[in-house]
């Protein structure tokens, strides 16, 4: 993988993982104060309605209060003030009393009067007989002792739950004896529900404690209520409402009630909306920083370092070792490709010096070889000299001799003569080739014509040993090549090729285009090679048989083939099945006209291979003939 | 007749083998300089050859001197000639050819050698016939 991408891939991993703690705390520290927070403020507005339950019955009691101590009550409990009632008791005064029920005892127990009202729908209703159960001669409602003393609370009747309030009737200016007491209630209804729900702004439900049929939140609260004590309960509903539930006592300190209190969970729903705007704040900036650092880290390293890698591989890829690396900027980057540079600086010198060296070697090998040159070239030539005599004069001699004995011996001797003509012609020939590097004039030349005008040129020595020589070369085949050397190598080979051929073989030459060459085969059926003898069968003065003492073979005739070859810009080679088993010679020439071109250290590897296979030829130089 | 052949060696023995041969043939009178300044008073003496057999390298006077000379002389400049070099050089050739002399490498073949006088001797003498002929009218 990239180092980009790794870098990549470990930012974006840092800021998710960063990310996902940052929220994992905020969730759990945030969300559970907004919770204690919910939690206070619901104990906080139970409170506020259990106070604003007490906050009437007190105002129920004050008003009993008002009027139980006033002398018209009085009078009229006394047995006097018979018009009280209608002068007093309307239902416009219990409206505005907010009292359902109205009972006036005296101290006996007896109801002097009694009414009940439902002021909130306006309509006269019955005196429930289960409150008239509490009104009797002892009861804590109707005996009173102490003037001041009041009794306020609710009482839990079949039909609904009522706030009680009684008082001592005594006159206005509280003065006994206590002629009985006023009882007045108010129906813990749902108007009743609603008004102090109104009052403190809370939606409020009642339910009876220990009803079991109530709904299952008001059943877990009172068995929560029981179980574990304490004053309120609080549970949540669902996402948007939380509720707080409370006990209320009666007047005998039971609990008999539970309220509900309902909130909307404004808080929390803001708290976790603020939770989220903090999230989304975290995952912006966090894709911001990444961003950033991905940005800022490209611009600093990566893009840097991988110009850095570019420009390196395009060094590698041309060895081109003179260019220089450039990195802006000046750091530990910089600091790296200055060490490159100066490492590529050594390798340059390295490598001219050793250019260098190579080519001096060469010119030194190129001298060498040349001396090589002129020395075969000198000794050939001196040797010329003296052998036209022999040459010239010894067929004179033989043709004049008449002793048969010495006419034998003499023609011996010319025909040695003849084959050290013929070695220092094909020594010199080979020389010259190497020497000259001669820049044979190349011509379209007709490969067929070539080959024939060959074939007849050595037709005495194919019939000499009764071999068919089979031309099979297409007469429309034309080469870029010097007429003149291209028969040397024909006249070559096919000698070869008779020479190693039993009495009796065929040799075949033949030719084919392949791409830009053609190749072209000479085939006998004769000793065939070794493996070990095919490469070396173009060496110089290579002899086939070794233990063969053929005079008549210089050992030079494929060496020259290879150099006429090579100088076209083709190449030799020979091929065997194996020894006895015949030989094919393939050369190649080109169609068109090749230049020149081997670099230098083509060249080097051309004479290195050559020094190695111990034949030594000059491989290039410069154009001294024409 | 016998053709007048001039050779022109510094080596004796080449020049006797030339002698030998040639003479051999019975075509042949043979004359020879064994240098350039012998071979020019040979010349001078009024023994003028059919063709002149010429060496190339010889001391103090090489066979392109001799040349030279003999084809500033409006007398010798028609006389036939053939090199005869042991250098096979590229440039030897060419300077031959270029000269428009024939060139007999050594060692040569008997009736090569033969062959190549008689054949440089006629076509001189065809010359010296038509260009008689252009001069007579």
């Amino acid at each position: 993988m990239k180092i980009r991408y790794k870098i990549w891939l470990f930012i974006i991993f840092i800021i998710s993982v960063t990310i996902i703690l940052i929220n994992v705390i905020a969730n759990s520290i945030l969300v559970s104060s907004y919770d204690s927070l919910e939690r206070k403020n619901m104990t906080i507005n139970v409170q506020r309605f259990h106070n604003a339950l007490n906050n009437e019955i007190n105002q129920l009691d004050a008003a009993v209060g008002d009027w139980s101590a006033w002398n018209d009550t009085y009078m009229f409990v006394g047995g006097e003030n018979n018009e009280f009632p209608d002068n007093n008791l309307d239902n416009a005064t219990l409206t505005n009393l907010r009292t359902d029920i109205m009972i006036y005892v005296n101290t006996s127990g007896n109801i002097i009067y009694e009414k009940g009202f439902d002021y909130g729908d306006q309509k006269i209703i019955n005196v429930s007989s289960s409150l008239n159960n509490y009104i009797y001669k002892d009861s804590f409602l109707v005996n009173f002792v102490d003037l001041n003393s009041s009794i306020k609370g609710i009482i839990q009747l079949p039909e609904d739950p009522i706030l009680i309030a009684s008082r001592p009737i005594i006159t206005s200016d509280r003065q006994g004896p206590i002629r009985g007491s006023v009882i007045w209630g108010r129906y813990l209804d749902s108007d009743e529900l609603n008004f102090l729900s109104t009052t403190v702004n809370l939606s409020a439900s009642i339910t009876n404690f220990n009803d079991q049929a109530s709904a299952p939140d008001f059943r877990k609260a009172a068995l929560s209520l029981t179980k574990n004590g304490g004053d309120i309960f609080i549970q949540q509903l669902d996402n948007n409402y939380v509720a707080g539930y409370s006990k209320i006592e009666d007047i005998f300190g039971k609990p008999v009630l539970l309220i509900k209190v309902t909130m909307d969970r404004d808080i929390y729903k803001q708290g976790i909306l603020t939770i989220q705007y903090f999230q989304s704040l975290v995952i912006i900036l966090g894709v911001i920083l990444s961003i950033d650092l991905i940005f800022f880290l490209d611009k600093t390293l990566l893009s840097r370092l991988n110009n850095f890698n570019k420009q390196v591989l395009a060094i590698g890829k041309k060895s081109d070792f003179s260019t220089r690396i450039k990195i802006s900027g000046k750091d530990e980057l910089n600091d790296l490709a200055n060490v490159t540079n100066e490492t590529l600086q050594i390798i340059e010198s390295l490598n001219t010096s050793l250019e260098q060296k190579v080519l001096e070697r060469t010119k030194k090998i190129d001298i060498l070889l040349k001396q090589k040159d002129d020395f075969i070239n000198q000794l050939g030539h001196d040797l010329k000299s003296p052998l036209t005599p022999l040459v010239a004069l010894l067929p004179l001699i033989e043709k004049q001799e008449r002793d048969p004995e010495l006419k034998k011996l003499l023609g011996v001797t010319t025909q040695s003569t003849k084959i050290l003509k013929e070695l220092i012609r094909k020594t010199l020939y080979l020389a010259r080739l190497n020497a000259l590097s001669t820049a044979f004039d190349m011509e379209d030349t007709d490969l067929f014509e070539v080959s024939e005008e060959v074939m007849k040129n050595i037709r005495f020595l194919s019939d000499k040993h009764n071999i068919i020589v089979e031309n099979k070369i297409d007469d429309d085949i034309i080469v870029k090549a010097n007429g003149f050397q291209l028969k040397e190598v024909f006249d070559n080979l096919l000698t070869n090729a008779i020479k190693f051929s039993p009495d009796g073989g065929v040799v075949t030459i033949n030719a084919k285009k392949e791409n830009d060459f053609i190749v072209v085969s000479v085939k006998d059926m004769g000793i065939g090679l070794t493996k070990e003898e095919l490469p070396r069968i173009f060496d110089e003065f290579y002899k086939a048989d070794m233990s063969r003492h053929d005079l008549s073979s210089s050992g030079l005739g494929l060496s020259i083939c290879k150099r006429i070859v090579e100088k076209h810009g083709g190449q030799i080679w020979a091929e065997s099945p194996g020894e006895r088993k015949g030989t094919t010679i393939y050369f190649t020439l080109p169609t068109i006209a090749k230049p020149n071109n081997e670099n230098i250290s083509g060249k080097v590897d051309k004479l290195l291979k050559d020094i190695d296979g111990k034949k030594v030829v000059l491989s290039e130089e410069k154009n001294i003939g024409s | 007749m016998k053709k007048k052949i001039l050779v022109v060696d510094d080596d004796p023995i080449q020049r006797f083998t030339i002698k030998e041969v040639l003479q051999s043939s019975g075509d042949f009178q043979v004359i020879d300089a064994e240098n350039g300044q012998k071979c020019l008073e040979l010349l001078k003496n009024n023994q003028i050859p059919d063709l002149i057999l010429l060496d190339i390298m010889m001391p103090q006077m090489s066979g392109w001197n001799v040349f030279d000379q003999l084809k500033e002389n409006t007398l010798w400049k028609n006389i036939p000639i053939i090199f005869l070099t042991a250098r096979t050089d590229e440039t030897a050739r060419k300077a031959g050819q270029f000269l428009g002399e024939d060139f007999i490498e050594k060692p040569y073949d008997r009736t090569d050698l033969i062959s190549r006088i008689n054949k440089a001797v006629a076509v001189a003498k065809q010359k010296q016939s038509s260009e008689k002929i252009q001069k007579q009218p």
